[in-house]
């Protein structure tokens, strides 16, 4: 046992040298052993008195060796054998009992009590051992001693046959948990030292089971008091409880009516308040942003509506980025590749108040705030708002008038899917081949020349004019149900949309959502 | 008592296996870790067989990029069926792509899990790094002049240019350390798309050769407004004058043209110099004014050129047919689009006696495999990529130039040049563009291509951009700000520890005289773009050490329980 020890000790370090984990196992190691030292306190007391009983029970012990070592000491090597045979049978049942029932606390008793019985019981085994060396520890004197009073020993331990069960348990579990004393000593004399570690633990396994259950009832009396006094401060605080709830629930209806009168007054205060306080910490209201010059650094507060493309580790911004839809009630915003952590990412649902301080911009029409520093999105918790979409059908024809809507939750209703395969049906080559683009109400990528999972585009149209919508596939992947409707489209049907506003050389919708008449009703 | 002895001993012996079970496991775990074990796929280099095995069936895959053109992907999709026709017991399944970067980083994730497909269009600055991975690319040395299945190989079921008849300017820009790792798919440079009327109106002429100088001052004389905050130039709210689509080539040009250092064929990165320096307040000035701008900031020159809002766009030659008012493809709605006459020019130039271009353009390399018939496979595909079927066809639906002499010069290409600006197909501008890259190939440059090449590509990029910005945003632009913007791109972009390097090895071997001239004498940089990594940090010394004691320890506890037990 030692040397596998040894040997552990050289494969943890081995492991330790390759992964470098050392400080934080120690740290892990430390609290165990402030534990252990705790638990040997409160049991000094009982040892004492179980000390005794071990005292008595092994006088009889010796009294009974003595006898039997006179009258069968010719047969102690036969009966040995047979002993030995019938310990294995009950040394597995023993093991299963030991193990299931008083495995946890066994090893914590069996470690601190063994050194007390140990103390003790060597004074009363010295009349019968004869020796000093279990507790000197000398081996070559306890070897010699042992050696002579083997006999007796095993006499008495094949007498007792109960003992001699215990003894091979004991064997077992001496072997693991009192390793270190136990296999030193078999290392140099494994006979003598195994016949005194049997005496050893047998006492020490008896005063377990004794402090095992002395303790038991003693803590199930705490316990049953501190029940009885813990439910009785239960009663009395519940009932404190319910009366101030009772007060507070008055205290609430009287103020209530309080309350709503000063609600308006309090409100106007609040949002004058909100005001002033954006304008003290920079927060820009939506005209003042809207109103603000394209390369001017702007702080804005607004809620999320929808995350687009996220990109872990942006390398060209050197930390990870992401796209929003972000709006308040008086207006929509774009937040391209903005710098985010990991966990406000995840954080980030619809309606996620954010505040983010960026340079706004312009690229192809489209009106955004882009990053001026690594300094990421701030998520501010609690509120929480959802834009409801604006029907913006009617300005359609008219891109400064729908302009005014760019990047808000919008709405399209009454469309008529109009086909887009016309450049590719010119194109083709075959009757077929145009038909097929003729007949087409979708296509991947803006020429169709992308495939399953790019952008989705399609045509619908209303008063005469036909318009061109995009599925796309960051903000929307091919798993949506948006996407799958798309694809399941036909040119005339008629549908209502509902998007956000993006801009790209003029109108280019983001559709989230396709109603078709059925769904609808 | 006997029994006990022996139970004991068995117990013993039980203990000693597990041991000595635990030890050999242990060795084994250990010789692993410190074997550096880092789950790369290794694959051994590939031998040309001796022929190809026609029974077989092999299925090969092909990762191709194609510029959002749909004519392009029929292309692909018509080679392959070609391909096929001719090899049936080849499946080709191609896979497509839209952009260089995609691709990149999907086969960076499939090298590691040696899954990489078998013939894929890359830039060369890519392949770079694929070779980071042993034996993860095919050398094309061995194949292209085998004479069965080499270039023009005698076994092969189609016609197959020959060694001579690839544009060597090309070919060789595909070479990588010596090796050939890679083919010319398609060849292109940029080109400056100009619109003459506006030129013209200010009260200048289009010349031959741009220089910076005058795409400078034109552009600046445009950015008069009108009472009505109108430009008085095209009576518009917008007007960029001078638009760059990559600015990465921008800088990259612009320093060539200087004799400036940007890399070295070693790996050595240059591009933090005084010149650049220099070459970046003047973009901020016109940053500043709003005479100039870039894609990244703005959109797509040809948006801007095409609505009247720009004078020179510069964009890549395969972008040419969204370029001008007659343009095929076009991104506004039509009602924003102004008549005007395009002209195309080279890039602008430092010197117009000494023009210089980069080169650009897809190639093609092949991942190897464990069976070489299924490598060779795929080498038979990637030459049928470069018959005139395929070569022809493709060049013409965008501003490319077809790589092999072969289809230049048949009576194919040649008709189609001749009907230039006839229809939408024979687009006069794309045409001009192609007869400006035939005209000056031997103008044109390639940056030299090494694992970490494309990250110092990048950072040319962001100098730019980052600069504009920042000039845009009215902040100080000094040499502090050059100073910060420069340290900041190379932590950004990694580039420190290659900088470290070159450092080191001009000290100890040029004694500090500049890096182009130490390249000259073969003295400067690590070779391969390989990084020195210099001695082990303190602490991998401690643990090494701590872990040779512990085996000495275990090794001496064993020997001393072995004499022991025998005594």
């Amino acid at each position: 046992m030692k040397k596998i020890k040894m040997f552990a000790a050289a494969v943890a370090l081995t492991a330790l040298a390759l992964t470098g984990c050392s400080s934080s196992n120690k740290e892990t190691e430390a609290p165990k052993e402030t534990q252990a030292k705790e638990t040997q306190a409160p049991e000094t007391q009982a040892k004492e008195t179980e000390a005794k009983v071990v005292e008595t029970e092994a006088k009889v012990v010796e009294t009974e060796a003595a006898a039997v070592v006179e009258t069968e000491a010719a047969a102690v090597e036969t009966e040995v054998k047979a002993v030995e045979t019938e310990a294995k049978a009950v040394e597995t049942e023993a093991a299963a009992v030991v193990e299931t029932e008083a495995a946890a606390v066994e090893t914590e008793a069996v470690e601190t009590e063994a050194k007390v019985v140990e103390t003790e019981a060597a004074e009363t085994e010295a009349k019968v051992v004869e020796t000093e060396a279990v507790e000197t520890e000398a081996a070559e004197t306890e070897a010699a001693v042992v050696e002579t009073e083997a006999a007796e020993t095993e006499a008495a331990v094949v007498e007792t046959e109960a003992a001699e069960t215990e003894a091979a348990v004991v064997e077992t579990e001496a072997a693991e948990t009192e390793a270190a004393v136990v296999e030193t000593e078999a290392a140099e004399t494994e006979a003598a030292e195994t016949e005194a570690a049997v005496v050893e633990t047998e006492a020490a396994e008896t005063e377990a089971a004794v402090v095992e259950t002395e303790a038991a009832e003693t803590e199930a009396a705490v316990v049953e008091t501190e029940a009885a006094e813990t439910e009785a401060a239960v009663v009395e605080t519940e009932a404190a409880e319910t009366e101030a709830a009772v007060v507070e629930t008055e205290a609430v209806e009287t103020e209530a009516a309080v309350v709503e009168t000063e609600a308006v007054e309090t409100e106007a205060a609040v949002v004058e308040t909100e005001a002033e306080t954006e304008a003290e910490s920079g927060v820009l209201t939506y005209e003042e942003y809207a109103a603000a010059d394209t390369d001017t650094l702007v702080t804005i507060e607004a809620y999320v509506q929808a995350k687009q493309a996220f990109y872990e580790d942006n390398k060209d911004v050197g930390t990870s980025t992401v796209t929003l839809y972000a709006q308040d009630k008086d207006g929509g915003y774009f937040l391209y590749n903005v710098p985010v952590t990991k966990s406000d990412y995840a954080r980030i649902k619809e309606g996620t108040k954010i505040r983010f301080t960026g340079y706004k911009s312009e690229w192809a029409g489209e009106v955004e705030i882009v990053p001026d520093t690594l300094t990421p999105i701030e998520v501010i918790r609690g509120e929480i708002y959802i834009s409801n979409p604006v029907d913006v059908t009617s300005a359609l024809s008219d891109e400064d008038e729908l302009a005014a809507y760019m990047n808000q939750r919008v709405l399209f209703s009454g469309m008529t899917v109009e086909p887009i395969g016309a450049a590719e049906a010119t194109a083709s080559e075959t009757e077929a081949e145009t038909e097929a683009a003729e007949a087409a109400a979708f296509q991947y990528g803006w020429d169709g020349s992308g495939s399953e999972g790019d952008d989705l585009y399609f045509n619908a149209s209303v008063d005469g004019k036909t318009y061109t919508f995009v599925v796309e596939s960051n903000l929307c992947d091919e798993n949506s149900e948006v996407y799958q409707t798309v694809k399941n489209l036909k040119v005339g049907d008629t549908i209502d949309m509902e998007g956000f506003l993006y801009w790209y050389e003029g109108a280019q919708p983001h559709i989230i959502n396709v109603m078709l008449p059925e769904e609808e009703e | 008592m006997r029994s006990v002895y022996t139970k004991t001993g068995r117990k013993k012996h039980t203990a000693a296996v597990s041991a000595k079970a635990c030890l050999l496991s242990l060795l084994v775990l250990t010789a692993c870790l410190l074997g550096g074990c880092h789950g790369k796929i290794a694959t051994s280099s590939f031998a040309v067989p001796g022929s190809f095995d026609t029974e077989k069936k092999y299925t090969i895959t092909f990762w191709a990029k194609n510029d959002t053109n749909k004519t392009q992907v029929k292309i692909y999709n018509k080679a392959v069926e070609g391909f096929e026709a001719l090899y049936p017991n080849i499946d080709v399944q191609i896979r497509l792509y839209t952009n260089y970067g995609d691709i990149y980083n999907d086969v960076i994730t499939n090298i590691s899990t040696g899954t990489t497909p078998n013939v894929c269009i890359t830039y060369p600055d890519n392949i770079a790094t694929y070779m980071s991975g042993k034996n993860t690319v095919v050398e094309l040395d061995d194949l292209i002049t085998d004479d069965a299945y080499g270039l023009g190989g005698s076994e092969l079921a189609f016609e197959s240019p020959s060694v001579e008849k690839m544009t060597p300017k090309f070919l060789e820009e595909c070479r990588i350390d010596g090796h050939l790792m890679a083919v010319p798919f398609m060849r292109s440079t940029e080109a400056c798309y100009i619109n003459k009327d506006y030129v013209e109106k200010l009260g200048y002429e289009v010349p031959d050769i741009l220089t910076w100088d005058f795409v400078w001052e034109v552009s600046e004389a445009a950015m008069k407004k009108g009472k009505d905050d109108l430009f008085k130039l095209n009576g518009q709210k917008v007007l960029i004058p001078f638009i760059y689509k990559s600015t990465d080539n921008m800088l990259i040009q612009m320093l060539q043209q200087e004799g400036a250092g940007y890399t070295t064929s070693e790996g050595n990165v240059l591009l933090f110099n005084d010149t650049t320096k220099a070459l970046l307040k003047e973009i901020a000035k016109h940053a500043e004014s709003r005479a100039f701008s870039t894609f990244k900031i703005s959109s797509y020159p040809a948006n801007f050129l095409n609505a009247g809002q720009c004078i020179f766009a510069v964009d890549s030659t395969a972008g040419s047919t969204w370029m001008g008012s007659e343009a095929p493809l076009v991104d506004i709605s039509p009602d924003k689009i102004v008549k005007f006459e395009t002209v195309v020019r080279p890039v602008p130039q430092a010197d117009p006696e000494n023009l210089q271009m980069i080169s650009q353009g897809p190639s093609v390399c092949i991942f190897n495999k464990e069976d070489p018939q299924e490598v060779l496979a795929s080498w038979l595909f990637t030459q049928y990529l470069l018959t005139n079927d395929v070569q022809i066809s493709y060049s013409s639906t965008e501003g490319y130039l077809p790589v092999t002499s072969m289809a230049l010069e048949s009576d194919e290409y040649q008709e189609y040049l001749a009907a230039a600006g006839s229809d939408k197909k024979h687009y006069q501008v794309k045409m001009d563009v192609v007869k400006l890259l035939q005209d000056h190939t031997e103008d044109t440059f390639v940056t030299p291509v090494f694992n970490g090449s494309a990250s110092v590509r990048d950072a040319a990029s962001y100098l730019v951009e980052d600069t504009c910005k920042s000039a845009r945003r009215r902040q100080t632009v000094d040499d502090k700000y050059f100073d910060k913007l420069f340290a900041d791109v190379k932590n950004l972009y990694h580039l420190n520890q290659i900088e470290a390097a070159d450092e080191t090895e001009e000290s100890a071997g040029t004694g500090g005289e500049d890096a182009e001239a130490a390249e000259r004498t073969g003295k400067a940089g690590t070779g391969n773009g390989k990084e020195d990594l210099g001695p082990l940090p303190v602490t991998s010394v401690v643990l090494l050490a701590t872990l040779v004691c512990a085996w000495v320890c275990i090794l001496v506890w064993l020997l001393v329980s072995h004499f022991r037990q025998k005594k």
